[in-house]
């Protein structure tokens, strides 16, 4: 009886974490593969310049994942993010520390915006997004009288994204750092508990008192928080910014999310999925530039991981309700 | 008139349509069936009944290819057969009607009978005249009920969208017809309707898995009855050779002596006062006063509104007039947080619609009330919360694994006691319950009923709407009958019986 009993334990935990850490699995293979391939590969020089690379789309997609538990969708990352480049740049002569608040304030209000017409007002989330995506594109050309803009290279803003702290380079410390509040806030918080029931079942989180609308808002909010973080850090190790710069952006956010089993109709997913979604997708592109693959084949490539990982995400809700 | 449904039943001549020997099915953690044998003669009603968690809805799921079964065999007219999936499954003949109705509202009743395969023209069109009168031929095969086959079903009432689903089992030359709890949101006169055409299926040779938990129904339409207990056959015999109590006796495998017990009195104190409630279009003037401690029942018809003055208590809907007080203050109701706030708390009829997100877990379905309570500056305790929902499934005996077990994966009694213990978790002086045994097996229902009277007992005032007369009937003090958004009478208990209720509620009072 009890052999029984740990068999059917065994299982159920296999089972578990099977479609939990499937995609962990993977991303253990990509690396393996990648470091037979190339011996430059999985070196610790190499590692920096990955996590690096995937720190600015990381940090945002953070903020999305939030914005995707909640049953939405958000597409103007990358215009939020761009706009803010643009801000913290030009804010500049007025001091570090007012032109990075002044920042996250936009970035903030941005989502705001987003967060009313959705949250709010109760309107489409792909059709509001992507609206103001190219609302917020136009506003940082009109900002920047559509020019590159550059920042001060002896500035000691430029610390956030070319300095280091105890050998780790800040971008990398920054995206450490929003991962573990963000991982805090879903598991720990009263907010992260009613985002999954809002997310999950909105009828039911409404009966249950739950104040749908500020909760949707909210998840706006984050992600404008986190597209002005991003703008920081690659400001400040660009030392300038363009008026389009973020647009690149919104793609591999959306595929790092997704990669990671953050299922698009709300309600699941986690920060673990996200950043274990951030890493295969930084090395897979880290292996690409390692193996000198041309820009339109890497594209190519991520194109259809994504599509991959929509199926993917499809198959296991199929499965689900099947179940 | 059993022995006229039985007539055409004869065990030596008639042959099965369907034979399953010994099914097995396990999920993790749970044997939902073991070594169970069902079958089905030609032109039989065979129904299925046990408890909620019994294994009746695996044992149907595995026949319409929701699932597969992981041991034994399945025979449809004597040929071994392997059900791969829900397709293949209305291939083999089989239907399945669910209690909840899947057919698609904003389109016709024509379009619906024929969703997956249109009759086509030769140049490969939709031939629509040709849907419209196949699917009005086909629902005059069994229902004298006028149904127009261009009207959308959204303006169908429950019982004719029913009509349409038994059409769309007919299409597809269904031989056999699994109905799950159909009778659960039909009012008597449809009920009586239905009962009709499922002779009239019957006499044109096919055959029918009934579920219910409405003993009484049984005994009105089935030829034999099988029980099912913990994933186990306990029992088939011939409807005639049985009766209600013996078969509660094999469903929950003891006696019951007495399934509703006598009402309790109540305290003079009123401790919710209704004035003049109104909502244009919809209800009007319903007024009423709930004491401490007491059990208040809202009696009528299906569509009578009782559900949509319910909702509106809680801040579900629009008011265009009235007030409300607590404990002699007058209090705004706005939405659901203001009624939690006020310490009212709503028992959904649809658990898993509104009730409960099933997509998450036990521990996290029955805390979300009490949230701000289990944290601090908006963090949770969650060794408290733990705690919390220990209590809970041990108060309400929730048979579940453990409490990171997902809702989904509870039976539909279980699923109900989680939404039951959830709404006490605030504490509520007002506890109001739609339909609180809906689609519940008799023992679940009789622990929910020892609740309700307990809780009554502890001060506490309840307000439940109920379908079901002698529910109504056993545990209420007084009766509110409703019939057209509109009060009929307030009954006491004493003056109140089957007979007066119903006559109020169909408008002869």
């Amino acid at each position: 009886m009890s052999n029984g009993k740990l068999e059917k334990r065994w299982k159920l935990f296999l089972n578990n974490f099977l479609s939990n850490y499937s995609i962990a699995f993977v991303l253990i293979i990509v690396t393996i593969v990648m470091s037979v391939i190339s011996n430059r590969f999985f070196t610790i020089s190499n590692l920096f310049n990955m996590l690096r690379a995937v720190s600015i789309f990381g940090i945002m997609a953070f903020g999305l994942t939030f914005v995707i538990i909640g049953g939405g969708l958000d597409l103007s990352i990358g215009s939020i993010m761009s706009l803010c480049m643009i801000n913290v740049i030009l804010l500049q002569p007025h001091g570090v520390f007012f032109s990075i608040i002044i920042t996250i304030i936009l970035g903030l209000f941005a989502g705001m915006i987003n967060g009313v017409i959705i949250g709010k007002i109760g309107a489409n989330a792909l059709i509001v997004t992507l609206s103001t995506q190219i609302l917020f594109q136009a506003a940082a050309l009109i900002y920047s009288g559509g020019f590159n803009q550059l920042g001060d290279p002896d500035s000691p803003f430029n610390i956030i994204g070319s300095g280091s702290v105890i050998g780790i380079p800040v971008p990398i410390l920054i995206l450490i750092g929003v991962m573990i509040i963000s991982q805090f806030i879903l598991s720990n918080t009263v907010f992260g508990r009613r985002l999954y029931i809002t997310g999950s079942n909105k009828r039911a989180a409404y009966t249950l008192g739950i104040h749908t609308s500020n909760i949707v808002m909210s998840t706006y909010m984050i992600s404008g928080f986190t597209c002005a973080i991003a703008a920081i850090v690659l400001s400040a190790r660009l030392t300038s910014s363009q008026p389009t710069s973020g647009a690149q952006y919104l793609f591999d956010v959306f595929t790092a999310v997704i990669l990671g089993g953050t299922t698009l109709a709300g309600g699941k997913g986690s920060i673990f999925n996200t950043i274990i979604g951030i890493l295969l997708l930084g090395v897979i592109s880290n292996g690409m530039m390692v193996m000198s693959v041309s820009f339109s084949y890497q594209q190519m490539i991520k194109g259809v991981i994504l599509v991959l990982a929509v199926i993917y995400d499809s198959y296991v809700r199929e499965r689900q309700l099947a179940r | 008139m059993i022995s006229n449904l039985t007539q055409g039943i004869d065990m030596g001549i008639n042959k099965y349509v369907l034979q399953m020997n010994n099914i097995s099915k396990n999920f993790p953690g749970v044997k939902a069936l073991e070594n169970v044998s069902f079958n089905l003669f030609k032109s039989e009603v065979h129904a299925l009944v046990g408890e909620n968690g019994a294994g009746k809805s695996t044992l149907i799921k595995i026949l319409s290819g929701l699932y597969q079964k992981d041991r034994g065999d399945i025979f449809i007219d004597d040929a071994e057969i392997n059900i791969e999936g829900t397709r293949h499954a209305i291939e083999l003949g089989i239907s399945t009607i669910y209690q909840e109705i899947a057919l698609v509202e904003e389109i016709t009743v024509a379009e619906n009978i024929f969703l997956s395969d249109r009759p086509k023209t030769n140049r490969g069109l939709i031939d629509w005249k040709k849907m419209k009168s196949r699917a009005e031929d086909i629902l005059n095969t069994f229902s004298s009920e006028k149904i127009e086959p261009g009207e959308k079903v959204q303006d169908l009432s429950v019982a004719r969208k029913y009509f349409v689903e038994i059409a769309k089992a007919l299409i597809h030359k269904s031989k056999i017809i699994i109905m799950d709890e159909s009778t659960a949101s039909l009012s008597e006169a449809e009920i009586n309707m239905l009962y009709d055409t499922i002779k009239t299926l019957k006499n044109q040779g096919i055959s029918i898995i009934y579920i219910s938990h409405r003993l009484d129904e049984i005994f009105e339409i089935a030829d034999r009855v099988s029980v099912l207990r913990d994933g186990k056959l306990i029992k088939t015999v011939n409807v005639s050779e049985t009766n209600k109590d013996e078969l509660i006796k094999y469903m929950i495998g003891r006696d019951i002596s007495e399934m509703y017990g006598k009402g309790y009195k109540y305290e003079k104190d009123v401790i919710f006062k209704v004035e003049n409630f109104s909502s244009e279009g919809v209800f009007e003037n319903i007024s009423f006063e709930l004491h401490r401690g007491e059990i208040l029942g809202f009696a009528g018809l299906v569509g009578a509104r009782r559900t949509e003055i319910m909702r509106a208590l809680f801040g579900l809907g629009k008011i265009t007039s009235g007030k409300i007080f607590i404990e002699d203050k007058p209090v705004k109701i706005r939405n659901p947080a203001d009624a939690v706030k006020h310490g009212i708390g709503f028992v959904s009829e649809d658990r898993r619609i509104e009730g409960l997100v099933t997509s998450m877990s036990v521990k996290e379905n029955l805390t979300p009330l009490i949230l701000d309570e289990i944290s601090y500056l908006g963090l949770l305790k969650k060794g408290l919360e733990s705690k919390i929902a220990q209590k809970s499934i041990k108060d309400f005996s929730i048979k579940t694994p453990s409490l990171n077990q997902l809702v989904m994966n509870l039976s539909g009694g279980n699923q109900q006691k989680v939404v039951m213990a959830k709404g006490l978790t605030i504490a509520p002086k007002i506890l109001i319950l739609d339909e609180p045994t809906k689609g519940i097996d008799v023992g679940a229902k009789a622990e929910i009923h020892r609740l309700i009277k307990d809780l009554a007992k502890k001060g506490m005032g309840m307000i439940i709407v109920s379908s079901e007369m002698p529910e109504i009937l056993g545990v209420c003090q007084r009766i509110i009958s409703i019939r057209n958004g509109r009060i009929v009478k307030i009954f006491n208990i004493e003056e109140a019986n089957e007979e007066v209720l119903l006559k109020a509620a169909a408008g002869y009072l």
